[in-house]
């Protein structure tokens, strides 16, 4: 009785097994219709390992429901879908493409098979239904002769289809196994015809055993003795299902692979908890009726509670061992994608982060060639050679959301020249993305033979983002490092530009002077100076260059030095912008222009005699304290080379007060939005009661601050402020 | 800044509006100009009304844009400045290379009766 038990949870452990391996199977390919027939050829081999393991169970008095019991046969479908199988695996055959309707005739025999079965089971007596009436049984026998004969014939038939049919499930499997093994003598790819002859030697053994042991006595009624008819199916059963696992675990079988494992584990440990619950179970249940007379429910719960328990230690042990079992395989991707995960965030440099992908995925992991392709000013750049790829290459890339095999791309449009070497036709090619940013690709190519697993191309979709960080983080790195030296340098072109502008302002006994510039960014384009022609007569040149930053110092710089050598004693104002202003016309375009104001303070003759090119109008204070501005100006400079210039000439008093300033001191803006404006300017400096140059400057300065609410930075701010002593 | 484009008689009439303080988008009209005058579009009117602040860069660009324009034979008009737009253009004495007018229409009006 044990024996048969062991038997049935061997059986059941194996039903297990094979049912996950189909599921596994059709999950990675529900699409495909060779993983759908695989699936449905291992569902119905599990079927019929329950119905065998169920059968040992119960006692032949008990066999179930009758309709359980033709059901059962259901799993005899294994066999037409086993010849479906092996016509299409490895590859469809010729056979079916140009007959497709051969499968139905194929699943034929066995619809009318199972009909036959449902109808009226295995072995069926028919039976005339007794009459009592005697007048009646002289009419009925003619009818009861042709019942008679008639059930004896359909008895007799279904008697010789139930031993002949065997016969059908054995030429099934024979023509299957011929198909499979001729299939596979022409396969070249090493890794398919490994993974073949095992799925074939697993199928062919299973079945073998299950003909030598029932179908061929049936066919040539033989009997053979059911001890050795279940332990030969047994060990077949267990060698079938090893060797399925093990060509989807080792070789791919259709693609399946280390994802199948832990659903192995769990199956095979099911089997076994099944298995041990109904082995204890029944013993014990024995062993309690016959010393206590009576069934225990109680014993079924407590043995359910230990059967539950068992599960999660058993899983872990069987998977443990599974593990040590599959850790030697290079390709172990969890385990290597979790090292390179950490590599990849310390990584600050390309050249570094393509060497840990390469001795990751390639040393480690066994790919045979790993490249980091990087998108830098549109172009799309090998890291360590700089090599490049064409433009319209290099855009079809761009466009790449999913990773896609180098064959998928080139066939995609024909203009590629196949068999490009940058990228092999097996080549995966994983767009490195961040949001809309196309950062770069990440090429690798398997091993020759090797295929890209369902489960392998998911976890290199994932490596793909956490490389695309990478790369934006070394970006990010450069860029800061960038900006530092860009900073720096900022800094250095400030220093040059400050010693470029009067180191010191003049002091003269005519007039006291006070200058300021203030760039609104490390570089302006604010200009001024002084010249002194002698203790009574100096120059005054202030402006400002359009737009800002570095561009407006250049031109900053230039005007300056123009100037600098036209600004002599005898040249007019007037003479001086003009000359300055062809100059500026010839060297830039229109819409580099600077405004400009130079005039000559005169002590002598109490003069201020000024050219302004298009500059704001410069402000005189008298001292009764009447303000004015001098309101005269020519065209800016730099806009048309033969712009006439004018020189007008204004009278000083001592005590009076120039203030030359640029925009950036009349359109300081508040925080809502308005302008200090020129009148302000006007109202503060008429209403301020005199007193040194210096004062009305940091008198200024302080108004626009607190004007701009400490916000004045907008613009440039330059000033000069001349009094008359 | 904002850039509306309208074709008004055969003249390019665009309508700025907001802060002309150069910019990206600056540098997008300039562009836009360049190829519209490459078109045949010639005649242009700056629509001013909506500015509400200029600086030299803005003034820059209006230059760039008349340089362009003129370069192809065109001219570029200004259209409804605002005081303080006319007083720079004053100060600057730009009135003497821009042609100004009140408004649009007159603006669009000026390129054909002349």
């Amino acid at each position: 009785m044990i024996v048969e038990e062991l038997a049935a949870a061997v059986y059941l452990t194996a039903a297990f097994v094979v049912f996950f391996l189909g599921l596994a199977i059709y999950r990675h390919g529900p699409q495909r219709t060779l993983n759908r027939v695989a699936a449905w050829m291992l569902f119905f081999a599990a079927l019929g390992a329950t119905t065998g393991g169920l059968g040992l169970l119960s006692s032949p008095s008990v066999s179930g429901t009758v309709l359980a019991v033709r059901l059962a046969s259901v799993w005899e479908l294994f066999f037409p879908t086993l010849l479906t199988f092996s016509l299409l695996y490895p590859r469809k055959n010729p056979m079916l493409e140009a007959h497709p309707q051969l499968v139905l005739w194929i699943y034929f025999p066995y619809a009318f098979h199972l009909g036959l079965l449902l109808l009226v089971g295995h072995g069926t007596q028919f039976s005339f239904p007794n009459v009592s009436l005697d007048w009646a049984r002289g009419v009925l026998i003619p009818v009861r002769i042709v019942w008679v004969l008639l059930t004896r014939a359909v008895e007799e038939f279904v008697r010789f289809h139930m031993r002949a049919f065997a016969l059908v499930d054995l030429v099934y499997a024979g023509v299957a196994l011929a198909l499979l093994g001729r299939s596979f003598q022409s396969v070249a790819d090493p890794q398919l015809s490994r993974q073949g002859r095992l799925v074939v030697a697993g199928l062919g053994v299973g079945v073998g055993a299950y003909a030598l042991a029932f179908l061929v006595p049936r066919v040539v009624r033989v009997g053979v003795s059911p001890w050795f008819a279940n332990a030969l199916l047994l060990v077949a059963l267990v060698f079938s299902t090893a060797a399925l696992a093990w060509a989807i675990v080792r070789y791919q079988f259709l693609d399946v692979r280390a994802m199948a494992r832990r659903g192995l584990v769990l199956s095979a440990a099911s089997g076994l908890v099944a298995g041990l619950y109904l082995l204890t179970y029944t013993q014990v249940q024995r062993l309690s009726s016959s010393l206590l007379g009576f069934r225990a429910p109680v014993l079924e719960v407590f043995f359910v509670l230990v059967a539950v328990f068992l599960f999660q230690p058993l899983v872990q042990v069987l998977e443990s061992s599974a593990e040590r079992l599959f850790a030697r395989e290079v390709l172990d991707l969890r385990t290597a994608f979790q090292k390179l995960s950490e590599d990849l965030v310390a990584s600050f440099d390309l050249q570094e982060l393509a060497s840990k992908l390469r001795e990751r995925l390639g040393n480690d992991l066994g790919f045979s060639k790993v490249e980091l392709w990087v998108n830098e000013d549109d172009v799309l750049q090998r890291v360590g050679d700089e090599a490049t790829l064409s433009d319209s290459q290099r855009e079809r890339l761009a466009r790449l959301e999913l990773p896609i095999l180098a064959a998928e791309l080139n066939e995609s449009k024909a203009e590629t020249p196949r068999g490009n070497p940058d990228f092999p036709e097996e080549a995966l090619l994983l767009p490195l993305r961040r949001g809309e940013t196309f950062l770069g690709l990440l090429s690798v190519t398997p091993t020759p033979g090797n295929r890209w697993s369902s489960e392998e191309l998911a976890l290199m979709h994932t490596l793909a983002g956490q490389v695309a960080i990478a790369v934006e983080n070394v970006r990010l790195h450069r860029e800061q490092l960038a900006r530092r030296r860009v900073e720096e340098e900022l800094a250095l072109a400030r220093d040059i530009q400050r010693e470029l502008l009067p180191a010191r302002i003049p002091s003269s006994v005519s007039f006291e002077f006070a200058a300021l510039t203030i760039p609104s960014r490390e570089v302006g384009g604010d200009l001024y100076d002084f010249v002194e022609f002698s203790t009574t007569r100096i120059g005054v040149a202030l402006g400002d260059v359009s737009g800002k930053g570095v561009p407006a110092s250049l031109l900053m710089a230039n005007i300056l030095a123009a100037f600098r050598v036209l600004a002599t004693p005898e040249r007019s104002p007037a003479e001086v912008v003009s000359a300055l202003n062809r100059q500026l016309a010839r060297s830039t375009t229109p819409d580099r222009y600077a405004t400009f104001v130079y005039g000559h303070l005169d002590a002598d003759n109490l003069r201020f005699t000024y050219c302004n090119a298009g500059h704001n109008y410069p402000l005189i204070r008298w001292p009764d304290g009447s303000v004015r501005f001098l309101e005269h100006s020519d065209m800016v400079l730099g806009v048309l080379e033969d712009a006439g210039y004018s020189t007008w000439e204004t009278e000083l008093l001592p005590g009076s007060c120039l203030v030359l300033y640029t925009d950036g001191v009349t359109e300081a803006f508040n925080p809502e939005g308005e302008e200090y404006g020129e009148e302000r300017l006007l109202e503060l400096v008429a209403e301020w009661g005199g007193g040194s140059a210096a004062a009305l400057r940091d008198r200024i300065l302080e108004a626009i601050r607190e004007f701009g609410a400490g916000r004045c930075d907008y613009d440039d701010v330059t000033m000069i402020i001349a009094r008359v002593v | 800044m904002n850039v509306n484009e309208r074709d008004v008689d055969g003249v390019l009439v665009l309508e700025l509006s907001g802060d002309m303080m150069g910019g990206p988008e600056a540098q997008a009209l300039n562009e836009r100009l360049r190829k519209l005058a490459e078109a045949g579009k010639k005649r242009v009117v700056i629509d001013l009304s909506g500015v509400k602040l200029i600086n030299s860069s803005g003034l820059g660009l209006l230059i760039a844009g008349l340089t362009v324009v003129r370069n192809k034979g065109g001219d570029l008009r200004l259209a409804s400045p605002s005081a303080k737009v006319e007083k720079l253009l004053e100060v600057t004495k730009l009135n003497k290379v821009f042609r100004s007018f009140p408004s649009a229409d007159e603006a669009v009006q000026s390129f054909q009766t002349n």
